[in-house]
């Protein structure tokens, strides 16, 4: 976490199908082959083919959650790309580390040389041309270049592109091997290494998975034992179906393409009363379509998971772009009064085992639940320990391995089915025998479910409000029996389950000059940005809330009262968490940082913020990074 | 097991429906014909949406849905992809499926779900007390209509055929014995099968009563001889003489199958995708293939 040990962020840019995200991969792959770790922030073009496409990969010895606040190497396919990232590249003269520009000297030439740029060219599209007769090389030419330039180990980025190309034959692999090494001859006899920046040596390669945020949350499905998954296409959440539906079948499930999004919540709830373990997957638009159905998952107590890789609103709004901005649709969405949670990933980690968990309380609590994450974290990589999944052979699955949460293990849940057998005082059957599906004196609110098949748990749904038995009827005290029942269930989740999602908490004084509260993708930024802070003598406490509804008050109640100051920062305009925590808790003066410019925080933005609170005693308000810096900065 | 009668399929939760209303007889249509069958009750799921009509799964025994209005489709289709060992009958109406919900009714008959529709059609929105529906013919009266529908009706027989529905019928409330047997076959049939049940309501339409049926209506099977059940083109020109039935007062309304062909069901379709992919039984192989690959 502390910088200290090796530590370097590479950032490719070109044009999109020139193999600007694969090279980002390899690098990846490469440093997971090294022992090392890495994360992979990749933005596509907003356009179906051409467009700048980027990859910023950071390298690490400790694990980092974050891209930093810009790269030391950028590796430029065109002059497109480094005009776009001029604005960093010129930063490199306040800054104590110098930047590096390997660049493809083909299409750019630089007019002048920055201060603390060191520029190295080389003509990649011509060598791909001329010299290996095809273009499409040319992003293995420029690893080859950067593999001879900084060290990056030969025969792991040699493993990593036989382990992509071997699919297709020898000879492929043959031809990718002869453009990486005329890369690095093209380095060694062209240039001259003037830059700090070294590739320690390889490590023994530790037991690791490569995954993107959306394949994550497949993985973490399916290990929750899946069984429907309803899809409509929508970017940035549409990638969740590409990765689970083979896996899917395999386990014995199906993914259905729906014709909208009202559709994929229908079918996903219908799976569900069927008895399966059900999801779908959309982003803010979808969202707003299924309302009508959450509202009714809610009302008829149907588990279900609904996925939100958010973009960038309102309507059509930025779908390229990450935000923040459905916490209050997720939160609030749908009508009337329902008991529903949220759970929000801030890494692709996350995204795994959150997905499980995610499965465990729609399960546990026939409520529905959000998974919430964003469009940044949907394609964007990491290197992090494999996860472990046990099925023992009661038919229990134990999910095992480094979870960021600290949390030891996951046990997955299975929901309760109604068992005549075990039920012989007929707690659940009414005088005349009817299965009693909505029973509303149970301690935890939590009733058991009847399956179609058994003859002895036949029932209806309805979503008018209803009799223990189902029947639909509005009297004042069925009403009030049932509505108590429904919201018992959000009672028992914050007694018996939210702990488990407030263990990300760091408290450094109890009086701490800056406390940070935040989640998504932000809280992986605000994490680095705390460390900074400490690193500048100042005291920081975090926290990092997996769980956002409900909201047990007292944790962040009690948690507020160890600082002068809290800051929540979050990308979207109203300062949406900060906003329900005013509400929810007695914390009134929390200030909202927030960003809404279709982009991530970077860790630098948080840093002079917080300083900037401490500075001038800032206790609540409402400010951007533009109160800092006084315009509006763009970090990608 | 002992032998159902219809009763067996009724839940004890009594119909709310006016005095007259057509749905009676869908109801005890249904309760014979899953007698006659002798369906398990716990093994049939009823899905409706909202409506007069879609209040009808919670009369009956077994498992019930009583959901959205418009997407009673849907939820069904994620009953049956799911679980495709259940029987699943949708219980909807006119402006269920033809106003709100119509987006769905392409996909569900283009996949060949194997579902079972029966649509009561009474031309009319009753429980929000008479709008027009998209079955109303024009100059019908509706609250939001005072001065007389100017809007043109569907052909809801057409659409269904169009999009690609196995089995296509249509019968009427008024003659049970029809009614009970169209909507058997309709159950026993293997794939999307769409009844349309002409449900009078007494309360709201006054043109559609059973007085006007009593002599408007014409078998297409016994009395026009449409026997050969697989001829698509003969069944869409069938189709196609609604229009006169709702242009002209006097011309007749069709009862019988129009179509009735066998064709793979989406359900045989997914088997052979999942005999061709085959299965795998550890979570964990499906995770370790995230690993940088072996070489």
């Amino acid at each position: 976490m502390a910088n200290k040990g090796f530590d370097l962020v590479i950032k490719v840019g070109g044009e999109g199908g020139e193999g600007v995200i694969t090279a980002g991969d390899f690098l990846t792959e490469t440093a997971a082959r090294a022992g090392y770790w890495a994360v992979n922030y990749k933005s596509y073009p907003a356009e179906i083919k051409g467009g700048y496409a980027q990859s910023t990969v950071r390298i690490s010895d400790d694990r980092v959650f974050s891209t930093g606040d810009s790269f030391d190497i950028l590796c430029a396919f065109n002059g497109e790309a480094v005009e776009k990232n001029m604005v960093f590249l010129k930063r490199a003269k306040e800054e104590n580390k110098p930047k590096v520009l390997v660049y493809d000297s083909t299409d750019y030439q630089p007019e002048e040389e920055l201060e603390n740029v060191i520029y190295y060219p080389v003509p990649l599209s011509e060598l791909a041309k001329d010299v290996m007769k095809a273009y499409i090389t040319k992003n293995i030419i420029a690893l080859g270049a950067l593999s001879e330039l900084f060290g990056i180990p030969e025969q792991s980025i040699k493993d990593a592109i036989k382990a992509k190309f071997m699919r297709k034959g020898e000879k492929i692999v043959e031809m990718n091997y002869k453009a990486f090494d005329l890369g690095r001859q093209y380095v060694r006899e062209n240039l001259q290494k003037k830059d700090p920046y070294k590739f320690p040596e390889p490590k023994e390669p530790q037991d690791v998975v490569i995954m993107e945020g959306n394949q994550a949350i497949a993985k973490g499905s399916i290990a929750a034992g899946v069984k429907f998954y309803a899809a409509y296409p929508i970017t940035p959440a549409t990638t969740v179906g590409n990765h689970i539906v083979m896996d899917l079948i395999k386990r014995g499930g199906w993914l259905y393409q729906a014709e909208d999004e009202i559709a994929s919540l229908g079918m996903a709830l219908g799976a569900s009363f069927a008895g399966q373990k059900s999801m779908t997957a959309t982003s803010g638009p979808g969202i707003s379509l299924m309302s009508e159905f959450i509202s009714m998952a809610g009302g008829t107590e149907l588990p279900i998971v609904i996925v939100d890789v958010q973009r960038g609103g309102p309507s059509t709004g930025m779908p390229t772009k990450h935000e923040q901005s459905d916490l209050f649709i997720c939160a609030f969405g749908g009508h009337g009064d329902f008991p529903r949670a949220i759970l929000a990933t801030t890494t692709v980690e996350d995204n795994f085992y959150l997905a499980v968990e995610a499965f465990n309380l729609a399960e546990k609590y026939q409520i529905p639940v959000f998974l919430m994450t964003d469009g940044a974290l949907a394609i964007r990589s990491e290197v992090f320990p494999a996860p472990k999944v046990e099925q023992r052979p009661d038919g229990k699955v134990v999910v095992k391995g480094n979870i960021p949460y600290g949390v030891d293990e996951i046990e997955v849940v299975d929901r309760w089915v109604y068992n005549a057998e075990e039920d012989k005082e007929g707690q659940f059957r009414s005088e005349t025998g009817r299965f009693l599906r909505y029973k509303t004196d149970t301690p935890t609110g939590i009733t058991p479910m009847g399956i179609p098949g058994d003859p002895h748990a036949m029932h209806a749904i309805t979503g008018l409000e209803r009799t223990e038995n189902s029947d639909p009827r509005f009297t004042p005290e069925i009403r009030v029996k049932q509505m108590n029942k429904r919201f018992r269930k959000l009672q028992t989740l914050l007694r018996e389950d939210a702990d488990r999602y407030y263990k990300d908490m760091r408290i450094d004084s109890d009086n701490a000059d800056v406390a940070i509260i935040s989640w998504g993708l932000t809280a992986s930024i605000a994490r680095e940005a705390a460390q900074r802070l400490r690193e500048m003598g100042y005291t920081v406490n975090e926290f990092y809330p997996r769980l956002l509804w409900p909201v047990k008050a007292e944790v962040f109640e009690e948690f507020a009262s160890k600082a002068k100051r809290v800051i929540v920062p979050e990308t979207n305009y109203h300062g949406q968490f900060a906003f329900i925590l005013r509400a929810t808790t007695n914390l009134k003066d929390l200030i909202s940082y927030v960003a809404y410019r279709g982009e991530a925080f970077i860790p630098k933005e948080i840093v002079d913020f917080a300083k900037m609170a401490i500075e001038k005693d800032i206790k609540k308000g409402w400010f951007t990074p533009s109160d800092v810096y006084g315009t509006v900065v763009g970090a990608i | 097991m002992a032998v159902l009668t219809a009763k067996d399929y009724r839940s004890e939760v009594e119909p709310t429906w006016c005095p007259g209303c057509g749905d009676f007889g869908v109801l005890n249509a249904t309760a014979r014909a899953l007698a006659e069958l002798q369906k398990d009750p716990a093994k049939v799921v009823g899905v409706s949406g909202i409506g007069c009509s879609s209040r009808l799964p919670l009369f009956l025994k077994g498992y019930n849905a009583h959901t959205l209005h418009g997407r009673a489709i849907t939820f069904a289709i994620g009953v049956k992809v799911s679980r495709p060992d259940l029987d699943v009958i949708v219980f909807t109406g006119d402006g269920d499926m033809f106003s709100i919900g119509s987006g769905h009714n392409p996909h569900v008959a283009r996949r060949n779900i194997d579902l079972t529709i029966i649509m009561m059609d009474n031309k009319v929105y009753g429980l929000t007390k008479n709008q027009v529906s998209p079955t109303s013919r024009e100059g019908q009266y509706g609250s939001l209509t005072p001065y007389g529908t100017i809007d043109h009706p569907v052909n809801p027989i057409q659409y269904m055929l169009t999009f690609g529905a196995t089995y296509v019928a249509q019968t009427y409330a008024g003659n049970l014995k029809h009614m009970t047997k169209i909507i058997k076959e309709a159950i026993e049939h293997k794939g999307l099968s769409f009844v349309n049940v002409i449900s009078p309501c007494p309360t709201f339409n006054k043109l559609d009563s059973y007085k006007f049926y009593k002599d408007h209506l014409v078998d297409i099977n016994e009395e026009l001889g449409h026997t050969d059940l697989t001829d698509y083109k003969k069944a869409m020109d069938i189709a196609m003489h609604w229009a006169d039935y709702y242009h002209d007062p006097n011309a007749k309304a069709h009862i019988g199958v129009y179509y009735k062909v066998e064709k793979p069901t989406y359900h045989d379709m997914v088997e052979q995708v999942k005999a061709k992919v085959g299965h795998e039984e550890s979570i964990q192989k499906l995770i370790d293939v995230c690993k940088p690959k072996a070489i």
